[in-house]
């Protein structure tokens, strides 16, 4: 497949993953944990069934992995008081109390596996402590800079 | 002993006068015909720190929004957070000009064609550089990144420019030059 062609079906399977995929989901936050979600650990190769059958799963990856950075770069540049907002209505469509979800995420930091690939360290040093001031905020508990929420 | 004092006095009053008058003949060096800086400078295993990341750590709002909870926990929990951040931000960001200096210094050994004021320049807006990082370093520790806004956004405007400087550079030599300055850079390294 040429370079062109390539570059043509990835922006068009990006679009179609936007429209059809992401676009049912509330905000940036959901969509940053689904596409984290869809991602193999081991490979770092998204897998979407419905978008890979659509176009080919090369392409249907790669435009996996565009949206996942450009989401990522979108919650990064918001400030915290909008990651706040995002949290806060990410957590009862994740089907869980605000309460349950801010001990879990204290506890098992999962945002941390949530960043796409080859970001930059910055970013994601940014990204964490922002989340974990987040869940602090949403806690109402004291979270010392030092240890661990038990 | 007064005679010294006034003398050290205009000196330092000259050379922030001076740093004035040439803040922007780095800047004014424009960037063209490279799509991105960053690729051209990954080359020569360059990485700079992310000019969104400057200014998200840097603003006074998250604070502001901290400080509306009135907790004071909160408030040492954001800080502590915070000012980790903008200290590797610091890192990254003098390591990153350290070696963009030592870059321009490879190309000047393989007769990159100069100005003395423009060297001036370069000198004089980096000396300033260190100084204003040592600053930001005492900042970011007494009271927080957001009391020391101006001056970080100082040193990522010069970063900024040092950087676009060296890729104009690098993108007017021919590939034999070119060469030659990757062979002095993998030298001095």
């Amino acid at each position: 497949m040429s370079a062109a062609i390539k570059r043509i079906d990835i922006e068009a399977a990006i679009n179609d993953l936007k429209n059809r995929t992401l676009a049912a989901l509330p905000c940036d936050m959901s969509r940053l944990v689904y596409l984290a979600s869809i991602r193999d650990y081991n490979t770092a190769q998204y897998y979407h069934a419905g978008l890979a059958a659509r176009f080919t799963e090369e392409v249907a990856s790669s435009a996996l992995a565009a949206c996942h950075r450009e989401i990522f770069d979108n919650v990064t540049a918001s400030s915290l008081e909008e990651l706040l907002n995002q949290i806060t209505i990410f957590a009862p469509s994740a089907g869980t109390s605000i309460d349950r979800f801010v001990v879990a995420w204290s506890k098992l930091e999962p945002y941390r596996i949530t960043i796409p690939d080859e970001v930059d360290s910055l970013v994601a040093e940014l990204f964490f402590a922002n989340v974990k001031t987040a869940l602090a905020i949403l806690s109402g508990s004291t979270v010392d800079g030092s240890q661990q929420c038990a | 002993m007064e005679l010294w004092f006034f003398i050290a006095i205009s000196v330092a009053f000259l050379l922030l006068l001076a740093v004035w008058t040439t803040r922007n003949a780095v800047a004014n060096v424009h960037f063209r015909g490279v799509e991105s800086s960053q690729s051209v400078l990954a080359d020569f295993h360059i990485t700079l720190p992310p000019v969104a990341v400057a200014k998200r750590v840097f603003a006074r709002e998250d604070w502001e929004f901290i400080l509306k909870y009135g907790r004071p926990e909160l408030e040492r929990l954001f800080l502590y957070e915070r000012k980790n951040v903008a200290y590797s931000w610091l890192r990254r960001t003098r390591s990153g000009v350290g070696t963009l200096m030592r870059l321009r210094r490879a190309m000047l050994r393989v007769n990159m064609h100069s100005t003395l004021g423009l060297d001036l320049a370069v000198f004089l807006n980096y000396a300033v550089f260190v100084v204003f990082c040592r600053i930001l370093e005492l900042g970011i520790w007494w009271r927080g990144p957001f009391f020391v806004q101006t001056m970080a956004g100082y040193t990522t405007q010069f970063t900024q420019s040092l950087s676009s400087l060296c890729c104009a550079v690098l993108a007017a030599l021919n590939n034999e030059q070119r060469s030659r300055v990757q062979a002095q850079w993998a030298a001095t390294r």
